[in-house]
C-alpha cells in the first residue's frame, strides 16, 4: 500500500513541477534576467555579442566593419538567389514578399511535418520543390544565400511564433530543456556559458550572451576563414564540451534554434556578422 | 546480498589483470556490450566524443585480433557511455534549476 | 526512467569498485617531484586535457580566462590540497550550479593527473 502510495507520489511531482509550456512568460524571465546582469545595456545592442564586452574586440570589430568580410558572401548570395531554376521558378517564389526582408520570422513551426524549419532548411525546401539536391546547412552556398536574405531584414525585429498547439509547443519546450541541459563530458548547457557567464572570457574569447545571439548569423568566422550558419556554431560549441554533435537537419538543433530564436523577439536582426 | 555480490564481483574484475589475456571471443563480448552501451547513449541524446574514439579504438583492435586492447577500449567505452546515461538521467529532473525565474 | 537509471548506477558501481581494486597498488603515494609539476603545467595549459587556463589565472599561463577564481594563491583559497582534490574530482557534486567540470568522475583526468595538477598549482609560492 505504502508502495503505491510513493509510486504514485513520484508520479504526480514531475508533472506537478513541469508548468505548461508559457513562451511568452518564459521570453519575460529570460529578457529580465540579462537585464538584471546588465541594466545599463539597452536590449537592441545584445545582437553585438561580445563587442559589448571587450574595449579592444570592439575596436578591433569596428576596423574590420569598414570592409565587412562578409561583403562577397553577400552578393554571391544574391547572385544565386535571383539566377532562376532549370524549372524557370527561383528562390523569391517560395517565400512571402519574395524572400526580401523576412528572416525575423524564422524558425517557424510547420504543423504539416510536426517540426521547425529554420530559414537554411526552408531554402533547401525550396531547392527540393523544384527539383534541386539539398545543399550543406553548415556553411558554403546555403550560408551565402542566407547572408543574403538576412541582410534584408537587417533592422526588423525577431518575431518568432510559437503557434499555441501541442506540437508546436512540444517542439518549443524540447528546445527549452536543450537549451538548459548539460551534456557532454565537460558537462555543460549552453546556458552555462551563455547565460551564467555572458561577457567572461573563456582563454581569449568573450562568451556572447544568449540573448540576440541568434540575430547575427550566419557569421563570418574569423576562425573559420569564412561564412557559418546558426547550426555550424551548435556544432563547433557542442564538440568544445565534448559532446557528440547532431546533424545539422536534426530535430535537437531544429528545436534549440526555435527556442533561442524566440527568446531574442524584439531585437533588431543584424546579421550577417562577423566574430573573431 | 547484493551488494556483496558487487564487491565479489569487482574483486574479480580487479584481479583479471593477473588472469590470462582475453580471447577474441571475450573480445567481441566486450566490444558488443560497449556498442550496446554507446546506442543506449545516442538515444539518451547524451553521446560524449571520448565515448565514440574509445568505441573505435576498441573496433580497429578488435580488426587487428589484439583481444587484450579491445577489452580495454570497449571497458572504457561502455564505462564512459554508463556515466553520459546518468548525466542524461539526471538532467531530466536538473535543468529545470538553471532556468532564469521572474 | 527510474529503473533504468538505477542499473546505470549498479553498473558504475561495479566499473568503480573495479576500477578502485586496480589502483590500490598506486595508494601509497610519494611527495611530488619535478616531474610531477611539469607535468601538472601542461595538463593545466593544453585544451586537450585539463585546459584549467580557459577559466582561471594561472601563474605561467597566457590568456587565462576569468570564469572561475585566480588561481595565483590557491594555497590561501584552498588551504588542504585534499579539498582541491574534490573540488577538481567533482564539484558539481558540491554545488550543482557551477560551471566547472568533474574532471575526476567524468574521466577527463586520471587521478594520478589530478594530483599533478594539484602539484604544480601549489607550488606557487
Amino acid at each position: 500500500m505504502r508502495r503505491w502510495l510513493l509510486l504514485l507520489l513520484a508520479l504526480a511531482a514531475p508533472v506537478a513541477a513541469a508548468a505548461a509550456p508559457n513562451p511568452a512568460a518564459d521570453r519575460a524571465a529570460f529578457q529580465g534576467w540579462f537585464r538584471h546582469l546588465f541594466p545599463q545595456l539597452p536590449l537592441a545592442k545584445y545582437v553585438d555579442g561580445p563587442y559589448n564586452f571587450s574595449a579592444s574586440e570592439r575596436a578591433q570589430w569596428q576596423q574590420i566593419m569598414e570592409l565587412p568580410p562578409y561583403g562577397f558572401a553577400v552578393d554571391h548570395g544574391k547572385a544565386l538567389f535571383d539566377a532562376r531554376f532549370p524549372d524557370g521558378a527561383g528562390y523569391a517564389s517560395c517565400f512571402p514578399h519574395g524572400g526580401i526582408g523576412i528572416a525575423q520570422d524564422y524558425p517557424q513551426f510547420d504543423p504539416k511535418t510536426g517540426r521547425v524549419v529554420t530559414l537554411p532548411i526552408a531554402i533547401n525546401r525550396c531547392r527540393v520543390a523544384h527539383g534541386l539536391p539539398k545543399l550543406k546547412l553548415t556553411t558554403g552556398d546555403l550560408a551565402d544565400i542566407d547572408a543574403y536574405m538576412v541582410r534584408t531584414s537587417r533592422g526588423h525585429k525577431i518575431d518568432v511564433v510559437v503557434p499555441d498547439t501541442k506540437p508546436a509547443l512540444a517542439a518549443y519546450e524540447a528546445g527549452k530543456e536543450y537549451f538548459y541541459s548539460r551534456r557532454g563530458q565537460l558537462n555543460f548547457s549552453c546556458a552555462s556559458c551563455h547565460l551564467q557567464y555572458p561577457g567572461h572570457r573563456v582563454r581569449g574569447d568573450t562568451l556572447a550572451p544568449a540573448l540576440g545571439i541568434t540575430a547575427s548569423f550566419p557569421i563570418y568566422r574569423s576562425k573559420w576563414g569564412n561564412m557559418g550558419t546558426l547550426v555550424r556554431r551548435f556544432i563547433g560549441c557542442n564538440k568544445n564540451i565534448r559532446s557528440a554533435p547532431d546533424k545539422p537537419d536534426s530535430l535537437a538543433y531544429r528545436d534549440l534554434e526555435y527556442f533561442l530564436t524566440a527568446m531574442s523577439n524584439g531585437l533588431p536582426i543584424a546579421g550577417p556578422g562577423a566574430r573573431p | 546480498m547484493r551488494g556483496a555480490a558487487v564487491v565479489l564481483l569487482a574483486l574479480g574484475i580487479g584481479f583479471a589483470h593477473a588472469a590470462p589475456a582475453p580471447d577474441l571471443a571475450a573480445a567481441k563480448v566486450a566490444v558488443a556490450a560497449a556498442d550496446a552501451a554507446a546506442g543506449r547513449a545516442r538515444a539518451a541524446g547524451d553521446q560524449w566524443m571520448p565515448t565514440l574514439a574509445a568505441l573505435k579504438a576498441a573496433h580497429v583492435a578488435l580488426a587487428r585480433g589484439d583481444a587484450a586492447a579491445a577489452v580495454t577500449a570497449a571497458t572504457h567505452a561502455r564505462h564512459l557511455a554508463l556515466l553520459s546515461l546518468r548525466q542524461a538521467a539526471e538532467q531530466k529532473r536538473l535543468w529545470r534549476n538553471e532556468v532564469p525565474r521572474q | 526512467m527510474t529503473g533504468k537509471g538505477g542499473c546505470v548506477k549498479h553498473e558504475l558501481r561495479i566499473l568503480a569498485l573495479a576500477a578502485l581494486c586496480s589502483l590500490v597498488p598506486l595508494a601509497a603515494r610519494a611527495a611530488p617531484t619535478a616531474a610531477d609539476i611539469a607535468a601538472g603545467r601542461k595538463i593545466a595549459f593544453t585544451k586537450t586535457l585539463g585546459n584549467c587556463i580557459a577559466c582561471h589565472v594561472i601563474p605561467g599561463g597566457a590568456q587565462p580566462g576569468n570564469i572561475g577564481p585566480n588561481l595565483t594563491h590557491i594555497r590561501v583559497l584552498v588551504p588542504h590540497r585534499k579539498d582541491a582534490y574534490a573540488i577538481i574530482f567533482d564539484e558539481p557534486a558540491r554545488k550543482p550550479q557551477t560551471p566547472m567540470p568533474p574532471f575526476g568522475r567524468n574521466h577527463i583526468l586520471t587521478p594520478a593527473q589530478i594530483r599533478q595538477v594539484i602539484a604544480f598549482l601549489y607550488s606557487h609560492k
